[in-house]
C-alpha cells in the first residue's frame, strides 16, 4: 500500500482527531446505509482511531460511496465531486457501487465505481459499458451488504494511507468469501445459470492450456457476488462452499475474483473434449470407483455405452461381473 | 398578499439521510405547499423482475429494501403460493414469522435513531439506541447467518433452521437487551415538549389519505394486517395486540413504534418456546400454476401488496407492487401542512419514509 505521509504514533495530534466521513448513498436498497450507520458505534467503541460523519465536502477526508448510481443522483455526484479536497481518500462500499451486480441490466443504472475496473468486469458482460469514469476509488470494499468490520477496516487502511494511522494498525488479512473446490466440479454450469448477479462464468481458456490438453476457467466475482448461496444450493457435488466469514477489501476490482481450473480430456470413443470426472466425489458418492474406461468417456458417448451393454438384462449382467473379475475384487 | 419562498429539502442532506427532494412553500413562515420529488433511487425492479425467473426474483425482490427485505420476500412466496393452493408446514411459517418480527424491531429502531439525532440527543442514549439495532441485527445473524439482506424464504418454505437449542436460548436472552434503550428512548427522547401537537394528522385525514402502518394506527384506525381477515403465516396462533393511538401526532408516531416493538418481542419469546417441529419446505417442491393473484404482508411500516400475473412458461408476465411508503406520501403531505420549516425534518422522520422501497 502506497503510505504517503509519515506513520503516527498514539500519541500524535492527528490520531486523536475524528477522521471526517463523507457519505454520498447513490440510493440502492438501503442496506449498505444501515452498515455504513453502525460505524457510528465502532467509532464510539474504539479507542484511538475515531471517525465522524461530516456534511460538507471540504471539510471530509473521505468520501464514501455506496449504491447504484441513476443518472439524476450523477448529476448531484459529479457536483459534488468537484468540492472536494484532491488529497481527499475515496471508498466505494457494496456490490453495487463496485459491480452494478442486479441492477446493471435495467440499461439506465451504473456502478459508479466500475469504469476503473476496466479488463475485468463487475458481471462479466462486455455489452455492457459503465458511463462513469470520474470516480476512481482507492479502495473497495465489496459484500451485499459489507460487514460493518470490512467497512471500518477499509477506513483503518486509508486512514493509514493519508498518514493518519501507522501501518501496523491498518494490517489486515484479506481472505476470500468463496470456497471453490476445482477437484469435486463437473463443469455443469448450473451456478452460471442460477446466479441471479452474473457473477459466475465458466469459459474455455486456451491460454491455461497444459500440454495439449485445453481446460475450463471457472471464475466468481466477489464483487458482484450477493451471497445469496442459491449456488451453493443447487450445486450437485457441494464444490462452491460460501463462508459466513471473511475479509473483502482489495485495492482494484480485478483482485475479488476466485478463479478456478478444470483440466478437459479426450473422449476415449469421440476424441472430443470433456470435463474430467470427479473421481473423489464418485468415489464418495457410489463408495468405489467404477471401471476406468467409463470416466474416460464423455456424457454423450457413456449414453450410448450404457444402452449397448444395457441390451438385455442378461448381457448387462455378464458386463458387471465381467467388471468385477477385471477389478479382482 | 406575502411573498412565497419556496425550500427545498434536498436529497443527499444528512437531516433525512435519503436521497428524496421535498420542496414546500412558504407563506407567513408557515408551510403552504408541499411538494415531493422522487427518482433518484429507482432502479426498475419491476422490469428487471420479468427479465428473471422465480429463484432469482426471490433474490431480486429481497433486494428493494434492505430494511424490511423479509416482507418483500414473503409477499411475493404467499402470492404465489396462494396461486399454487400450496399449504407451507407450520414450522416454516413459524420461522418466517420470526424473522418478520425481529425485522420490524431492527425498523422500528431506526426512526428512534433519526429522532435521537434531530434532538441532538445525549451520545449515550443514541448509543444505546445504536446498541440495540445492533442487537436485533446479531439476532437475525444468528438464525440466518447475515446482518442484512438474508435471503430466507423460498417457495414453498424457508431456507433457514433453527437446529440448536442453544441459538434459541441465546436469541431468548438478547431479547432483554431491548428494555434499556426502549426505556431510555421513552424517558429522555419522548419527553420533549416539541413533539406534542406536531404534524397532526386526525383519523378522518388518515382514512381518506389511505395512510397505512403505525401512521395510521398512531390516529386511531386500528389497521393491521396480521390481524384482519384472519392473519397470516402463523400470527393467527400468537398472542398480541395492536397498539392504537387517537392523538395523531408526532410523539404518538414513535410511542406506537415502542409499543410495537414490545409486542414483537412477546410474538418472539411465544415462538422461540413453541416452534413446531417438523419440515422447513413442501417436499416434493411445489407445482407452479400459471395465472392471475395478489397478495399483501404487514410490512414494518404498512401494508406490502403484490399483484401479479404468472405466463404459461412460468415467468413473471406483469408485477405490480406497491408499498406503504406509496400510500403513507399523501399522508405525509397532509401532516406538513402548516407546520414551521424547523419541524419539517423532524414530522418527515416520524412518517418514516423509506426511498428504496417508493422508488425500487
Amino acid at each position: 500500500m502506497n503510505v504517503a505521509g509519515e506513520c503516527s504514533s498514539p500519541n500524535d495530534p492527528r490520531y486523536s482527531q475524528p477522521y471526517s466521513v463523507f457519505v454520498f448513498n447513490a440510493g440502492g436498497c438501503g442496506g449498505c446505509e444501515f452498515e455504513v450507520l453502525s460505524l457510528f458505534l465502532h467509532s464510539q467503541q474504539s479507542e484511538g482511531f475515531r471517525c465522524k460523519f461530516v456534511s460538507q465536502p471540504e471539510s471530509a477526508d473521505l468520501i464514501l460511496l455506496f449504491g447504484s448510481l441513476k443518472r439524476e443522483a450523477y448529476q448531484v455526484l459529479k457536483a459534488f465531486l468537484l468540492r472536494f479536497n484532491p488529497t481527499c481518500q475515496r471508498l466505494a462500499v457494496g456490490a453495487c457501487a463496485i459491480a452494478g451486480t442486479l441492477f446493471k441490466s435495467a440499461g439506465w443504472i451504473a456502478a459508479p465505481c466500475a469504469g476503473t475496473a476496466q479488463g475485468l468486469p463487475h458481471a462479466f458482460d462486455s455489452s455492457w459499458q459503465n458511463p462513469i469514469q470520474e470516480f476512481s476509488p482507492n479502495l473497495y470494499v465489496a459484500g451485499c451488504p459489507p460487514t460493518p468490520e470490512d467497512i471500518w477496516q477499509g477506513l483503518h487502511r486509508l486512514a493509514c494511507c493519508s498518514g493518519r494511522l501507522s501501518a501496523e494498525a491498518a494490517r489486515g488479512v484479506e481472505t476470500n468469501r468463496i470456497e471453490f473446490h476445482s477437484e469435486l466440479c463437473l463443469g455443469c454450469g448450473l451456478c452460471q445459470q442460477i446466479c441471479p448477479a452474473q457473477a459466475i462464468r465458466l469459459s474455455i481458456a486456451q491460454e491455461l492450456a497444459v500440454g495439449e490438453a485445453g481446460s475450463i476457467l471457472v471464475e466468481f466475482n466477489q464483487a458482484a457476488c450477493l451471497f445469496c448461496s442459491l449456488c451453493e444450493q443447487l450445486c450437485p457435488t457441494g464444490c462452491l462452499k460460501l463462508r459466513g466469514s471473511g475479509t473483502l477489501i482489495r485495492q482494484r476490482p480485478q483482485e475479488f475474483v476466485v478463479r478456478g481450473c478444470l483440466s478437459l480430456v479426450r473422449c476415449l470413443n469421440c476424441q472430443g473434449w470433456m470435463v474430467a470426472m470427479p473421481k473423489d466425489f464418485i468415489k464418495q458418492t457410489l463408495g468405489s470407483l467404477p471401471d476406468q474406461r467409463w470416466l474416460e468417456l464423455c456424457p454423450t458417448c457413456r449414453k450410448i455405452a450404457s444402452a449397448r451393454y444395457l441390451k438385455t438384462a442378461a448381457e448387462g449382467l455378464q458386463h458387471l461381473h465381467q467388471l468385477i473379475q477385471e477389478r479382482g475384487c | 398578499m406575502s411573498p412565497t419562498s419556496r425550500l427545498p429539502l434536498d436529497p443527499y442532506l444528512p437531516a433525512i439521510g435519503s436521497p428524496l427532494t421535498i420542496e414546500y412553500d412558504l407563506q407567513h413562515g408557515r408551510v403552504s405547499q408541499v411538494r415531493v420529488s422522487l427518482g433518484y433511487a429507482q432502479r426498475g425492479i419491476e422490469h428487471l423482475a420479468k427479465k428473471q425467473n422465480i429463484w432469482q426474483n426471490l433474490i431480486l425482490l429481497q433486494r428493494i429494501c434492505g430494511i424490511c427485505p423479509i416482507s418483500h420476500t414473503l409477499c411475493f412466496c404467499q402470492t404465489l403460493e396462494s396461486l399454487a393452493k400450496v399449504q407451507i408446514p407450520r414450522r416454516a411459517a413459524y420461522l418466517r414469522t420470526l424473522v418478520a418480527e425481529i425485522e420490524r424491531i431492527q425498523s422500528h429502531l431506526l426512526p428512534l435513531i433519526c429522532l435521537a439525532a434531530h434532538l441532538n440527543a445525549s451520545s449515550s442514549c443514541l448509543r444505546l439506541l445504536f446498541e440495540a439495532r445492533e442487537a436485533a441485527a446479531a439476532m437475525l445473524c444468528l438464525l440466518t447467518g447475515k446482518r442484512v439482506n438474508y435471503d430466507v424464504n423460498q417457495i414453498g418454505g424457508v431456507r433457514v433452521d433453527l437446529k440448536k437449542a442453544e441459538v434459541a436460548q441465546t436469541m431468548l436472552s438478547m431479547l432483554g437487551s431491548f428494555d434499556r434503550p426502549l426505556d431510555e428512548a421513552r424517558g429522555s427522547l419522548l419527553r420533549h415538549e416539541r413533539l406534542k401537537g406536531l404534524g397532526f394528522l386526525s383519523s378522518q385525514a388518515a382514512e381518506s389519505s389511505l395512510a397505512t402502518g403505525p401512521v395510521a394506527r398512531a390516529s386511531g384506525l386500528a389497521r393491521d394486517l396480521r390481524k384482519e381477515g384472519g392473519g397470516y403465516a402463523a400470527y393467527p396462533e400468537l398472542k398480541f395486540q395492536i397498539p392504537t393511538s387517537s392523538r395523531g401526532d408526532v410523539l404518538a408516531r414513535y410511542e406506537i413504534r415502542i409499543l410495537e416493538i414490545i409486542e414483537s418481542i412477546r410474538m418472539i419469546r411465544q415462538i422461540l418456546s413453541s416452534l413446531p417441529q417438523g419440515k422447513l419446505s413442501v417436499d416434493p417442491p411445489p407445482l407452479l400454476l400459471p395465472g392471475q393473484a395478489a397478495g399483501s404482508v404487514e410490512a414494518p411500516r404498512g401494508e406490502n401488496h403484490y399483484q401479479l400475473t404468472l405466463s404459461a412458461h412460468l415467468q413473471i408476465e406483469q408485477i405490480k407492487i406497491t408499498t406503504p411508503t406509496e400510500y403513507n406520501l399523501e399522508a405525509l403531505k397532509m401532516m406538513l401542512m402548516d407546520a414551521q420549516p424547523e419541524d419539517v425534518p423532524l414530522i418527515v422522520a416520524s412518517a418514516d419514509p423509506c426511498y428504496a422501497c417508493l422508488e425500487r
